[in-house]
C-alpha cells in the first residue's frame, strides 16, 4: 500500500519547546562547486564602519562581472556536502548522530512559510528518503535558467539579486580585520563577486520531540571566531532591502523581517544586519537587529503580526511531528530506503510515497540524488 | 615633551577637559577608612588604566611643593600613596599597566642625555645655594641640625634604567600590586602588567605597543575604555594615534588656582614637623583632571572638515595628518622647524595650508604611520613661502612685547617719572656713567663700569677705597673687559654698516666680514633702532664669547674638503664651551640673508658648504619625521637611528624630498649600562657600577670626550632656561659600546643581573578567571612552556610563562620596604607570571574597529561653529569645573540613524511628533520600553549590563540625537549587544 498523507496548514501543535541549537561542524563550498569539509576558508568577517555609509556605495557596480556559480550542471540543492560533513563528524565521534531529520535550513523555512504564504510565492516541491531511521529532505532542483541572472542582467529582478551579494561583499572581509592589508580594504568596492563561495554550518536543533540536523549558509562572523566548534553566537545574517519611507514600506519590511527571523531562529543565529538601498541601488543606511527582539518589534509595530512568531513555532512543531509519524523509520533496517514526495497544495502539505515504477525512484533510492554512496557505506560500516 | 601644547589645546578646545570627581576617605572614630574600590566610579567605569610611571616617580622623589622624602624607602611609599590615589580615581576593572621607562631608542637618548647633564648641573648649583643659605642662617645664630646640613639634593638621574634605584622600584611595585591584589576585594579581577625599566622602550610607547597588540586580537572588544595617566602632552597624540575613541588622559590639574603659596626651596630646608605635614597635606589635595580624546576627536572633526572634496574624506586619516603636523611644532626626537612653535598658533597655520594642499594632492600626508612624501613636500613648500613673513611677524611681536614690558617697568619703578597716568615722557636713566673728557673720550684712569657693575662690585669699590690692591685690580679688569669690545677702527665700522644695510649675504660673503658686522651691530646699537631690544638681554660676557669665535671659524674654513659629497663637518657642540648663548641673535631671522647666517652660526660651516650641509640636514630631518611617525603608529622602526644635528632646517629647504628613499634598520636596544653610559654625566656616576666610573672622569679614558663638565646651552631664541638646547657632543655608538663592553667581565653577579633585557610581569589575584588555568599549567606538576590566552575571557590577551625572576606557591613574599607598616604576603593569594604581548600580524591600520559605538556627542552646534568659523572662544577655567563627559559607548548600535532605515523611520517620525506634542510622545516612548520575555538564546557573554535605567536619562535630554535613537533599539536591551558596556551607574550618579 502506498503511503499518502496530508496536513492542513492551520494545524498547530501545543509545543513551543525549541532545543538550543548547537553547531556540530561546517564546510565551505568553492566557486567551482567543490566541498571542503571542516574548512572555514569561505567564512567572511563583518566590517562596515558607520563612515562607509557616507561613501555612496553602489550596489550594482560590477554586475557585469558577476560570476554565477549555480550553473545548469550543478545541483545547488544537493545534500552531499552536508552529508560528508556529517560523516566526518560521526567518524570522529564513532557513532551515529541521533537526529530525526537531516536537511537544509531553506527547506524548513519554506515549510514554515507555507502556513503564511500561498504556494505561488512559496513553492514546495521536496523529496524525502527514509534511511537508517532518519529522514533526508532535499529540494528538487529547479530549472536554473529561469532564475539565472545570466539571462538578463538588466532586469530589476537580476539587479535585486545581485545587490544582495554585492552588499555582502561590501560589508565583509575574507579575513579578520587585523589580518587584512589596507589595500585590500580600499579595493573592496571593486572586488569581483560570485555566489559560489559559501560557508555552511551544520547545526543540531529541534522542536518538541523532533531532533533536526540543519545545514545553513552563514553570511559572516560578526565579532570574532572562537577555536571551538560552536560559533553560532558569533554569526550574523546579512540582508539588503529597499528603503523604508512610508508606513506601507514599514509593513512590507516587517514581513521581510519575519522571514529573516525564521531563517535565523531556526539555527540560532542571533544577529541580523539590514542594508537599505534606494531605487538606484545606492546603499543608504544599515541597521542592526537581534533575532530575539524581532518578535517584539513585530508585535509592537504591526497589529497583523501580533502572534505570527508563536504561530510559526507551533506550526513548525506540528508539521515535523506529522512527518515523523507519517513516515516509517525502521531503526534496525539499514538496507531499505524509501522515497517520498512532499508538496504544498490547497493549503495542505501533501506527502506521497514514490513507488519503484516512478521515473525518479531509481535516482532517489539507488542513485545519489539525495544520499551519496559514501554516506550510505559509512552508515553500513558503522553498524558492523 | 611638548609642555605648552597641553595649555594651547585646552584653551582652543575647552570641552576636552573635565574635572576628576574624587571621593575622600571617611574618618570614623579617628580612623581613616579606605575607599571602596569596587564601588561605582563617579567618573564613569573604566576597563584599562595605563600608568606612565615616570610621571609618578619624578614628582614623588623630588617634589616641587613639599619637602622631599628623606630616604628611598620613603620615596617608594610616596609612590605607592600617589599611585593608590590615581587608581581610586580611575578604578580600572580589567587591566592596569604600569610602565616605567626602559632603555630608549637612540633617537630619544640625545634628549635624555641633555636633560640629565643639565639636571646634574642644576643639582650642583642647588646644593651650593643650599649651603649658602645654611651658612647665612648659621651666621644669624640659627642652630641647624647636622642631619639637615649633610643632606644633599637627591640626584634624580637615578631614575634611569639600570640604576640600583630602578631595581628597587621594580621590586617595590611588584610587592605593592601583589599586596593590593591579595587584600583589596575591588582588585580581584584586575590584571596587572608591570613593565619595569628592564623592558626596553619608553613607558608611554610600551603602553602604545600594548594597546596595538590588544587591538590586533580578533577577540578585542572595540568599546574598551582606556585611560592613561601621565604628564606628557605627547600622550594626547598617542591617544589619538591608537584610534581607540573611548580614550582619556588623567593628569594633575595645571590650571588649578593654588589657594596657597608655593613654598620656595630654601624655605623648605629646616621645617618643623608640623609645617612639613601641612605642606604634605596641601600637596596631596592637588586636583586632577581628565582630558577626553573622544571630545577632542569631535572638535577635530569640525576643525579638519574640508567641504567639497573630490574624494572620500577619511576622518581617521585626517587625524593622523593632524598628529603629524603637530610633530612639526615640537617633539622629543627632533628640533622643531624654526618658523613653527606651539605657542604661536603654528598648528593653525599648518592646518590652513593642509586644507589647501589636500584637494590638490588627493591623498593624505600619512598612511598608517608612513609618510606620503609628495603631499608633505607640497605642504612644506607652502609653509616655506610664508616662512620669511613668519619670522618678521614674530620679531615685531617680540619687540612690541618687550617695549610694553619695559615701559610698564619703568613707569612703575622710576621715581623721576610723575605718577600721573598721562605723563609718558619719562627719562631713561643712564646705564653707564663713565667720566668723559671734553673730546668725548673716556677720562683717563676712569673706570668703564655700568651701574650694574657698580652695584655688584660695591664691596670691591669699598675695599679699593680703603686701599686694597686686589680689589682695585678686579675693578680695573672689569673695566677693561667692558671696553674690550670696542676695538674696531672707524674704517671697519663703516664697511660693516654698508654690508648690513645692503643686507643679502650670499654664499660668497666671507665669514670674517659678517663677524665684524655683527660686532659692529652690537657696538653701534644706538644707531640700529631695532636692536634696542637686544641690548637689554645681552650681557657683556656673551659679547666676549662672540669675539672668540673668530679664529676657530677660520679654522673650520680651511678644514673643509672642496666639493665632497660627504656632509661637511659640523661643530655640533658650538664654539663656546659653557654658559648660555643665543645663536638666534646673530642669525637675525627677521633680516634678509638669515638663511645662510642660520647654517653658518648654528652649524658652524663655511658658506660654500651650505648646500651640501642643507641637503644632508633635510634628508636626516625627513628620516626623522618618518621615524617619529612610525614610532607612534607601528612601534620603534630603529633602535639606533637618531637625528644627528642640534637644529632643524628651514621649511623652504625641503625640495625634491619625494624621491628620498627612507628605510630603517631595526637594530637592537642598548643594555641598561650602555644606556646609562650614554645619558649620564660624570657627576651621576654613582648610579653606575664602580668599574664604569673612571670611564667618565679619567682624562685618559677613551671616551672622556662624551662627558664634558661644561657645555654651552643655546637659547635658540627662547626665553626660559629649560627651553635652550644643550650643545653636547653626540655619542659615537661603536666607540662607546666597545669601551663599555670591555668592562662587562669585571662586573659582579648582582651588577650583571641589572644589565639585562626582561619581559613584562603579569600579576593576577587568585580570584581571576585565568588563575586556575595558569597556576595548574605553569606552577603545577607538569608545567608547560607557554600558555596563550585571548581577550574575550578576561579583557587581556597574550602569552604567559613562568615568572623569569621566579615565583613559588605556598611561600611568602617579604615586604621590601621599611617603615610603611606593610605586611609579608602569602604567595597563594596571587600569581606572578612573565607576560608577552600578542604578535601583531601586518601593519596596524588607522581605523575604528567593527562594533565601535560612539560616545554621546558633547559639542553643541555653537561649539562646532566656533571651530569652523574661527570665532574667538574665550577660555574660562570655570567652564571646565562643570564639564561632565560621559565615558564609553552611548547606546548599543554602531550606526547613526540615517533616512531610509526601518528604525530611523520611526525615529524621525517620532522626532517630528515630539516637537509638536511632547507630552504624548513621552508616554508613547514609555510604552515602548518593554523588556522581551524570556529570550530563547543566550547570545553574548558581554552581557554584563542592566540597561533598564539608562534610557530614562535620555527622556529629557534634548541635545543628544543618538541618545534618543537608542530607544529604537530598546527592545533588544535584554539580549544585549556584545559590544556595549554598562555605564548606567555613572548616569545615576549624575542624576
Amino acid at each position: 500500500m502506498v503511503l499518502s498523507s496530508s496536513l492542513f496548514v492551520q494545524k498547530r501543535s501545543t509545543t513551543t519547546a525549541l532545543k538550543q541549537p548547537k553547531e556540530l561542524g561546517h564546510y565551505s563550498r568553492t566557486q567551482d562547486n567543490g566541498f571542503l569539509v571542516n574548512d572555514d576558508s569561505r567564512l567572511a568577517y563583518y566590517y562596515l564602519p558607520d563612515t562607509d555609509l557616507d561613501k555612496k556605495l553602489d550596489l550594482l557596480s560590477g554586475i557585469k562581472k558577476f560570476k554565477e556559480c549555480n550553473t545548469e550542471e550543478f545541483d545547488s540543492t544537493t545534500l552531499h556536502g552536508l552529508l560528508s560533513t556529517l560523516e566526518e563528524y560521526e567518524r570522529r565521534k564513532s557513532k551515529k548522530t541521533k537526529v530525526d531529520i537531516i536537511t537544509f535550513r531553506g527547506i524548513i523555512r519554506k515549510l514554515i512559510s507555507s502556513a503564511f504564504d500561498s504556494s505561488q510565492f512559496n513553492p514546495v516541491n521536496f523529496r524525502i528518503v527514509s534511511f537508517d531511521g532518519q529522514l533526508f529532505i532535499k529540494e528538487v532542483k529547479t530549472d536554473a535558467s529561469e532564475t539565472s541572472i545570466n539571462k538578463n542582467r538588466e532586469s530589476l529582478q537580476a539587479r535585486a539579486y545581485y545587490s544582495g551579494y554585492k552588499f555582502e561583499a561590501l560589508a565583509t572581509l575574507s579575513l579578520p580585520l587585523p589580518l587584512v592589508p589596507r589595500t585590500t580594504l580600499e579595493k573592496r568596492p571593486k572586488k569581483i563577486i560570485n555566489n559560489g563561495d559559501q560557508f555552511i554550518s551544520m547545526v543540531r536543533t529541534g522542536i518538541g520531540k523532533c531532533k533536526i540536523l540543519i545545514g545553513a549558509e552563514v553570511d559572516c562572523i560578526f565579532d570574532f571566531k572562537e577555536d571551538s566548534d560552536d560559533n553560532l553566537k558569533h554569526y550574523a545574517e546579512l540582508k539588503c532591502t529597499t528603503m523604508v519611507n512610508t508606513v506601507s514600506d514599514a509593513h512590507k519590511f516587517e514581513r521581510k523581517l519575519f522571514k529573516t527571523w525564521l531563517q535565523c531562529f531556526l539555527v540560532g543565529i542571533n544577529r541580523i544586519i539590514y542594508g537599505f538601498r534606494d531605487d538606484n541601488f545606492m546603499l543608504k543606511t544599515v541597521e542592526e537587529f537581534t533575532t530575539s527582539e524581532v518578535p517584539l518589534i513585530l508585535k509592537n509595530n504591526n497589529p497583523q503580526m501580533q502572534t505570527v512568531c508563536v504561530d510559526a513555532i507551533k506550526w513548525y512543531g506540528a508539521f515535523t511531528e506529522w512527518l515523523l509519524t507519517s513516515i516509517p523509520r525502521p531503526e534496525d533496517d539499514i538496507d531499505t530506503i524509501k522515497a517520498y514526495k512532499l508538496i504544498f497544495e490547497n493549503n495542505h502539505l501533501k506527502l506521497t510515497e514514490i513507488e519503484s515504477d516512478d521515473e525518479e525512484y531509481k535516482q532517489l533510492v539507488e542513485g545519489e540524488e539525495i544520499l551519496s554512496n559514501s554516506f550510505k557505506q559509512w552508515r553500513k560500516d558503522l553498524r558492523k | 615633551g611638548v609642555p605648552s601644547f597641553f595649555r594651547w589645546l585646552s584653551r582652543k578646545y575647552p570641552k576636552i577637559i573635565s574635572p576628576v570627581l574624587e571621593e575622600y576617605p571617611v574618618i570614623e572614630d579617628g580612623v581613616q577608612l579606605p575607599l571602596d574600590y569596587s564601588s561605582a566610579n563617579p567618573n564613569g567605569e573604566l576597563d584599562n588604566l595605563y600608568l606612565d610611571m615616570n610621571g609618578i616617580v619624578h614628582p614623588c622623589s623630588h617634589p616641587e611643593n613639599k619637602p622631599p622624602p628623606e630616604t628611598e624607602d620613603e620615596m617608594l611609599l610616596a609612590v605607592f600613596e600617589y599611585t593608590n590615589r590615581v587608581l581610586n580615581m580611575a578604578r580600572p576593572r580589567k587591566v592596569l599597566m604600569i610602565a616605567v621607562d626602559g632603555v630608549a631608542p637612540r633617537a630619544k637618548m640625545n634628549q635624555q642625555r641633555a636633560r640629565r647633564f643639565r639636571s646634574a648641573r642644576d643639582a650642583k648649583l642647588q646644593n651650593e645655594a643650599r649651603e649658602q643659605v645654611l651658612r647665612e642662617r648659621e651666621d644669624y645664630g640659627e642652630t641647624i641640625d647636622e642631619n639637615v646640613k649633610s643632606k644633599k639634593t637627591w640626584d634624580s638621574n637615578a631614575i634611569t634604567p639600570g640604576t640600583p634605584f630602578m631595581d628597587k622600584l621594580a621590586t617595590a611595585l611588584r610587592y605593592w600590586t601583589s599586596f593590593k591584589l591579595a587584600t583589596d576585594p575591588g582588585w580581584k579581577n584586575l590584571q596587572i602588567i608591570i613593565s619595569d625599566a628592564t623592558v626596553p622602550g619608553e613607558g608611554e610607547h610600551k603602553i602604545m605597543n600594548f594597546i596595538r597588540s590588544q587591538r590586533a586580537d580578533t577577540q578585542y572588544n572595540p568599546n574598551t575604555t582606556h585611560c592613561i595617566y601621565g604628564l606628557d602632552a605627547d600622550l594626547i597624540f598617542l591617544g589619538l594615534a591608537t584610534h581607540e575613541p573611548h580614550f582619556k588622559i588623567l593628569r594633575e590639574d595645571v590650571f588649578a588656582n593654588n589657594n596657597y603659596k608655593k613654598p620656595k626651596p630654601q624655605d623648605m630646608i629646616n621645617l618643623s614637623e608640623e609645617e612639613k605635614q601641612q605642606l604634605i597635606q596641601q600637596d596631596s589635595e592637588k586636583p586632577f583632571l581628565w582630558l577626553h580624546i573622544s571630545v577632542l576627536r569631535e572638535y577635530l572633526s569640525a576643525e579638519l572638515a574640508i567641504p567639497h572634496l573630490s574624494f572620500q574624506f577619511d576622518f581617521e586619516r585626517a587625524i593622523d595628518d593632524w598628529v603629524f603636523m603637530c610633530f612639526f611644532c615640537g617633539n622629543d626626537f627632533l628640533p622643531h622647524l624654526p618658523c613653527l612653535d606651539v605657542r604661536e598658533n603654528s598648528i593653525d597655520i599648518l592646518v590652513d595650508i593642509w586644507k589647501t594642499v589636500l584637494p590638490k594632492t588627493k591623498t593624505y600626508l600619512t598612511c598608517d604611520g608612513t609618510l606620503n612624501l609628495e603631499p608633505v613636500e607640497a605642504l612644506l613648500e607652502q609653509l616655506g613661502d610664508r616662512e620669511t613673513d613668519l619670522f618678521k611677524k614674530k620679531y615685531i611681536q617680540e619687540v612690541r612685547k618687550q617695549e610694553a614690558h619695559d615701559r610698564r617697568k619703568k613707569l612703575k619703578s622710576n621715581p623721576n617719572v610723575s605718577q600721573g597716568k598721562v605723563d609718558r615722557n619719562f627719562m631713561i636713566p643712564l646705564e653707564n656713567m663713565p667720566v668723559y673728557d671734553v673730546d668725548g673720550n673716556a677720562a683717563e684712569g676712569s673706570l668703564n663700569l655700568s651701574n650694574k657693575d657698580f652695584a655688584n662690585m660695591r664691596k670691591e669699590i669699598n675695599l679699593a677705597n680703603e686701599g686694597d690692591g686686589e680689589a682695585a685690580k678686579a675693578l680695573k679688569l672689569k673695566s677693561e673687559k667692558n671696553s674690550g669690545v670696542v676695538e674696531f677702527s672707524s674704517e671697519e665700522l663703516k664697511n660693516s654698516v654698508q654690508l648690513s644695510k645692503t643686507a643679502n649675504y650670499d654664499a660668497a660673503t666671507s665669514l670674517q666680514e659678517k663677524l665684524i658686522a655683527k660686532k659692529m651691530a652690537m657696538r653701534d646699537e644706538e644707531n640700529a633702532e631695532e636692536l634696542s631690544l637686544k641690548r637689554k638681554s645681552e650681557d657683556v660676557d656673551s659679547a666676549e664669547k662672540e669675539t672668540s669665535n673668530e679664529p676657530e671659524d677660520d679654522e673650520a674654513d680651511y678644514d673643509e674638503d672642496e666639493g665632497s659629497t660627504v656632509p661637511p663637518a659640523v661643530i655640533h657642540t658650538g664654539i663656546v664651551k659653557s654658559g648660555f648663548i643665543d645663536t638666534d641673535e646673530s642669525v637675525r631671522l627677521y633680516e634678509p640673508g638669515y638663511h645662510d647666517r642660520y647654517y653658518q652660526h648654528k652649524f658652524h660651516v663655511p658658506a660654500k658648504d651650505i648646500p651640501a650641509l642643507q641637503k644632508d640636514v633635510i634628508r636626516c630631518y625627513v628620516e626623522g619625521i618618518s621615524w617619529v611617525l612610525l614610532y607612534y603608529y607601528q612601534g620603534c622602526a630603529s633602535w639606533t637611528w637618531y637625528y644627528p644635528y642640534h637644529y632643524a632646517p628651514f621649511a623652504q629647504d625641503f625640495k625634491n624630498i619625494k624621491n628620498l628613499d627612507i628605510h630603517f634598520d631595526l637594530g637592537e636596544p642598548f643594555l641598561p649600562y650602555e644606556q646609562l653610559m650614554s645619558v649620564l654625566p660624570a657627576a651621576s656616576g654613582h648610579a653606575l657600577p664602580e668599574i664604569f666610573r673612571p670611564l667618565m672622569s679619567d682624562p685618559n679614558s677613551e671616551i672622556i670626550d662624551f662627558y664634558p663638565e661644561e657645555f654651552p646651552v643655546d637659547m635658540n631664541g627662547k626665553k626660559m632656561a629649560w627651553q635652550g638646547i644643550a650643545l653636547l657632543p653626540f655619542i659615537d655608538e661603536t666607540r662607546l659600546l666597545k669601551t663599555v663592553r670591555e668592562q662587562y667581565s669585571k662586573l659582579s653577579d648582582s651588577e650583571k643581573a641589572r644589565n639585562v633585557r626582561k619581559k613584562d610581569a603579569l600579576l593576577i589575584s587568585n580570584k581571576n578567571v585565568n588563575y586556575d588555568l595558569f597556576m595548574k599549567n605553569l606552577y603545577g606538576e607538569n608545567p608547560v612552556n607557554v600558555i596563550e590566552f585571548r581577550h574575550f575571557k578576561s579583557g587581556l590577551s597574550g602569552f604567559v610563562t613562568q615568572a623569569e625572576e621566579g615565583f613559588e606557591l605556598n611561600s611568602k613574599l617579604i615586604c621590601p620596604i621599611n617603615g610603611g607598616g606593610l605586611p609579608d604576603l602569602s604567595t597563594n593569594l596571587f600569581l606572578k607570571l612573565s607576560y608577552t604581548q600578542p604578535v601583531v600580524a601586518g601593519r596596524c591600520k588607522s581605523l575604528v574597529l567593527n562594533g565601535y559605538i560612539p560616545p554621546q556627542p558633547m559639542l553643541t552646534p555653537q561649539d562646532r561653529d566656533c571651530i569652523i568659523y574661527k570665532y574667538s572662544n574665550r577660555w574660562n577655567p570655570s567652564m571646565m569645573k562643570y564639564n561632565i563627559v560621559p565615558v564609553g559607548p552611548s547606546g548599543i548600535t554602531q550606526y547613526q540613524p540615517r533616512v531610509g532605515g526601518y528604525r530611523s523611520f520611526f525615529f524621525h517620525k517620532e522626532q517630528t511628533a515630539y516637537a509638536q506634542q511632547p507630552q504624548q510622545n513621552r508616554e508613547y516612548m514609555h510604552s515602548q520600553q518593554r523588556q522581551p520575555q524570556g529570550s530563547r538564546y543566550q547570545q553574548s557573554r558581554y552581557n554584563n549590563g542592566n540597561y533598564n535605567n539608562s534610557n530614562n536619562g535620555y527622556s529629557d535630554n534634548n541635545n543628544g540625537n543618538t541618545g534618543k535613537y537608542n530607544r529604537h533599539y530598546n527592545n533588544s536591551r535584554g539580549n544585549s549587544n556584545r559590544y556595549s558596556n554598562s555605564n548606567d551607574r555613572r548616569r545615576e550618579f549624575r542624576r
